[in-house]
């Protein structure tokens, strides 16, 4: 993946999110694991060529994608498998991004998987939206690569994070 | 001089504001190690919360009632350091003109916060771990040791591991201080909590405000919600004070925001188009760029075409045009605002 210069015309500094998978991470010792059963992507979007470039785009990254063209077909594939991040269109015919949203946060299963809205509907009722649904990023399309796979590698390392804590919790002794 | 801060009650009562899984997580962590006497290490960038979260580990604990003291290892001169830490006799170096407590006698029955640990010298790291092994220290110029009791939370912005494998931070001593590791994420990927947190700072300087509480308007909240927060918690915390000081209204709008914030939400939504080495697709960000003008204004002009069509000084025909040739998809959405 190139980088890409824009990144750095943005104003604010901004750190590279970790990557669960580094070499770095694989070194004996390193608290920082490499997570090889990380990264089932769940990539949803009506149009078919816009699942296909980022699932290729998340596949140079040695992620698992699944696609899913529709909201009822992402909710079905959400609760029935394990799940790790879901890159969510907004417009779709039928149940649209804000709908799935809302019916994620109603099941257990399903309520902390974090959800990236990739979106070209970016005016301020979707964005309120979905800053009220608690989705984790808010992404413009057409969607620049180098930005989009920050902020998968940002959710995933909180996914990772999430389970090394669940050990740490687990072995922590109550005394 | 007192280089390091005991804490002062006004810091106690401080929660862990947030709702995120990983935030959860670490309040059921400071519950559990609380009860314990373990080591702590926790790392997270600069601003993330690692002193609050060692703050609460000290008031849940069973040495609550002991002092919580804090001291900034990367703050302070290395020889300076060991005698903050250790304190020294008199005569143990040139200005040393009296005896002095150091840290672990003055905490004794409390809570050590060591901030920016990385940043410890080899030999003051040596004996760091003695004091985790042995429960005993030697302090400068004397020739005897000293029993302490005191719990030891460390904290690192930089990753102690990498630290570790640079050759810089000894791997014993690291492994003696995380014996709980606790990570604290920063902001940007805990977003969803952005507005919790806004609320919980709002009403903590509105409570001080004579004259009366000021909001946060929805647009405002939306590009607080959207900027990436390098400086973390501490940033949000201090841009929130910042704007509640200067506000003359009642509503903070996000006019008012600082101009770096708006700058990047605004980068974040018109992208700067750049060649990367794949080149770029020019007809889709022009159709992108043309897209979000005509969805603000038929928002604007509340779904009416020869309004909107006016805003965006195109003829009505031109924009009925444009829209129908969206219409046919090719990853770019439907327009209905
Ligand atoms: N989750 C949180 N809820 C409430 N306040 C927070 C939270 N995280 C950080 N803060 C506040 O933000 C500021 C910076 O936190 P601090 O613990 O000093 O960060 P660090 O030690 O990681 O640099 C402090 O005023 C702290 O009280
Ligand atoms: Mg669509």
């Amino acid at each position: 993946m190139s980088e890409n210069p824009s990144d750095e015309s943005k104003n604010a500094p901004r750190r590279r999110a970790r990557d669960p998978g580094t070499a770095a991470a694989a070194k004996p010792g390193n608290p920082r694991r490499p997570a090889a059963d990380f990264g089932s992507v769940l990539v949803v979007d009506d149009n078919r060529d816009a699942v296909d470039i980022l699932c290729r785009l998340l596949g140079t990254q040695h992620l698992h994608t699944i696609p899913a063209y529709g909201g009822s077909e992402c909710l079905d594939i959400a609760r029935s498998q394990p799940i790790d991040l879901i890159l969510l269109d907004v417009s779709m015919p039928g149940m649209d991004g804000l709908a799935v949203c809302r019916e994620l946060a109603k099941e257990e299963r399903t309520r902390s998987i974090p959800i990236i809205l990739v979106t070209a509907r970016d005016d301020h009722e979707t964005r309120v939206a979905g800053m009220r649904l608690g989705v984790s990023e808010f992404l413009t399309k057409p969607v620049n690569r180098a930005e989009l796979l920050e902020r998968v590698r940002g959710q995933l390392s909180a996914r990772v994070l999430a389970r090394e804590m669940d050990e740490t919790i687990e072995r922590t002794p109550q005394e | 001089m007192l280089l390091f801060r005991r804490l002062d009650s006004a810091h106690t009562h401080r929660n862990l504001i947030g709702q995120h899984p990983l935030i959860l997580r670490i309040q059921a962590l400071i519950k559990k190690v609380a009860a314990t006497d373990a080591t702590v290490l926790i790392s997270g960038e600069s601003g993330t919360g690692k002193e609050l979260v060692a703050r609460q580990i000290h008031s849940l604990s069973p040495r609550a009632a002991g002092p919580f003291i804090a001291l900034n290892c990367g703050a302070i001169p290395a020889e300076l350091l060991e005698s903050e830490l250790f304190g020294h006799e008199r005569g143990a170096f040139t200005g040393a003109v009296g005896t002095r407590h150091g840290m672990f006698q003055v905490a004794s029955g409390g809570t050590i916060f060591l901030d920016e640990v990385a940043e410890m010298s080899p030999p003051l790291q040596v004996k760091l771990l003695r004091v985790l092994q042995e429960r005993e220290f030697r302090p400068v110029g004397s020739d005897r040791s000293m029993k302490t009791d005191v719990r030891v939370i460390a904290a690192s912005n930089k990753e102690l591991f990498d630290e570790v494998s640079k050759g810089r931070f000894r791997e014993d001593l690291f492994y003696r201080l995380q014996v709980i590791p606790i990570r604290v994420p920063p902001l940007r990927d805990r977003r969803s909590d952005v507005p919790l947190l806004i609320d919980h700072f709002l009403e903590k300087m509105n409570a001080r405000r004579p004259q009366g509480p000021v909001r946060v308007n929805d647009e405002a909240r939306v590009q607080l919600w959207e900027y990436d927060w390098p400086g973390n918690v501490r940033e949000l915390e201090n841009v929130i004070e910042q704007l509640v000081v200067l506000a003359d209204g009642d509503t903070i709008e996000a006019e008012n925001l600082p101009p770096s914030i708006r700058r990047f939400v605004a980068g974040k939504h018109n992208p700067t188009p750049a060649l990367s080495d794949e080149g770029f697709d020019f007809n889709r960000a022009v159709e992108a760029f043309e897209n979000q003008l005509i969805v603000e204004a038929l928002r604007r002009s509340g779904g009416n075409k020869q309004a909107a069509a006016r805003l965006l000084g195109l003829k009505r025909t031109t924009l009925v045009a444009k829209l129908r040739r969206r219409r046919g998809g090719n990853g770019v959405e439907e327009l209905t605002p």
